[in-house]
């Protein structure tokens, strides 16, 4: 029975270190007896999860609920799952099975935030994170929730200062790194996304997702986007208003001179900003291919 | 435990939208170089895509009605048959104004498709032919109104 317990506990240390495909081998090699065990399902169902094959993971978790009986970890799994696959109101029928057996368990009621935050419904996912949060407040899990609550609503002030409370608390939670990369983006603050994407890939390689998002900072901080940031801190709309009455201004002081050409540069800089970010995108992308 | 917040609150949607809906943020473009025609056609579309319900398209093509005609009545007010420059400049300014409107029906709707792990198509073509098309249908109605 040690052996066994070694066995699951190795293979939940992979989870831990990030290393899926490790575990799923480790679990490829589990006995007979001991591969049918809800354990070796639970364990399984979260090494996809990391992998993100969500249909694998709906498959595993059905087979763990057919095979082992109920378990709420597994009815999350497969919550989760259902929910990345479009299947919403599936995923919200897994998740209140799971939250009727173990209805204080705040991972349970973070996926069920996150899946009414995804169709809409912000209200009743604030209120289902204000009870995970009363249970575990510095749960990594009630942070990411509340992070995608406050972009859910177009917030993206509270969405940053959610993804600093969460790095502060998970240094090198390669999440947290990816949040605040992501909230940093959100509010211009081109230089400090791409720092904290590459740590979060530097955390987690294995993830596409954060890869994809520093390269995608790395296209912002080409040469020839250097212009674009004060549009990208500022606010397009903010920055248009300003221009818009700048040029007004201008034409009636009767400096009409001034204000043509600062109408014509303004013009040719949206047009720039229009541009530029798909023709970068495709230079660095050529550059990495050839 | 008999607790609202359990019970169930999401139905399966009555069909799927066909096409993916274009960023919101990106719709400014043409609300500034076509008017508030171009975005107001492209919202509204947008609104379908993102299926958003009869008020919201009602609030976008309120405000889009109410663009138009405020820029074409301070086009007429201010300005006379001199010079386009400045008509076009109320013409974007009045596109900007019914972007906003839409930004805040829009927004919160698109992020959520992000969240679904949707993406946006892309609004190249869309948005040139609605900056052609709907900015000359303007640019053609303010002259023949300033003409008469």
């Amino acid at each position: 029975m040690s052996t066994a317990h070694d066995q699951f506990a190795r293979v939940a240390h992979l989870l831990e270190v990030n290393r899926p495909e490790q575990a799923l081998e480790e679990l490829g090699r589990l006995p007979a007896g001991l591969s049918t065990e809800v354990a070796a399902f639970r364990l399984r169902a979260a090494a996809l999860t990391d992998l993100d094959r969500w249909d694998d993971v709906v498959a595993v978790a059905r087979q763990g609920l057919a095979e082992a009986g109920p378990d709420a970890e597994l009815l999350g799994r497969l919550g989760l799952a259902l929910r990345h696959r479009g299947a919403y109101a599936d995923a919200e029928r897994a998740l209140l099975d799971a939250l009727a057996r173990t209805p204080n368990n705040p991972w349970l009621l973070c996926q069920y935030a996150d899946l009414c935050t995804a169709v809409g419904q912000t209200d009743k996912a604030e209120k289902l994170v204000a009870r995970a949060a009363a249970i575990v407040p510095d749960l990594p899990s009630v942070y990411a929730s509340r992070f995608q609550l406050a972009y859910a609503r177009g917030d993206d002030r509270a969405a940053e200062t959610v993804a600093e409370e969460f790095l502060a608390a998970w240094p090198t939670h390669p999440v947290a790194l990816a949040l605040h990369g992501h909230a940093a983006a959100l509010r211009g603050r081109m230089g400090t996304a791409h720092r904290s994407f590459r740590q979060a890939v530097a955390h987690d390689p294995t993830d596409a997702d954060y890869a994809e998002a520093a390269w995608e900072s790395r296209v912002h901080a080409h040469p020839l986007l250097v212009p674009l940031r004060p549009l990208h801190r500022f606010g397009v709309f903010r920055t248009w208003l300003v221009a818009v009455a700048v040029i007004v201004l201008l034409n009636l002081a009767g400096l009409d001179l001034l204000a043509g050409l600062f109408a014509l540069s303004w013009f040719l800089f949206c047009v720039w900003s229009w541009i530029a970010p798909p023709l970068v995108r495709r230079l660095v992308r050529r550059r990495w291919r050839a | 435990m008999a607790d609202d917040l359990f019970t169930p609150t999401i139905a399966p949607p009555p069909y799927q939208p066909a096409r993916p809906p274009w960023r919101v943020q990106s719709l400014l473009y043409p609300a500034v170089f076509g008017g508030p025609t171009a975005v107001t056609v492209l919202a509204a579309l947008n609104g379908r895509r993102l299926g958003l319900p009869r008020s919201a398209l009602l609030t976008v093509l309120a405000a889009g009605l109410a663009g138009l005609v405020a820029r074409v009545g301070v086009s007429l007010a201010l300005f006379d048959a001199d010079s386009g420059r400045p008509s076009r400049l109320i013409g974007a300014l009045a596109g900007g104004l019914v972007w906003a409107a839409v930004a805040a029906v829009q927004k919160r709707p698109f992020r959520a498709y992000e969240l679904r792990g949707g993406e946006p198509a892309s609004l190249w073509g869309p948005g040139i032919a609605a900056v052609l098309v709907c900015g000359l249908a303007e640019a053609v109605l303010i002259g023949a109104l300033m003409a008469a």
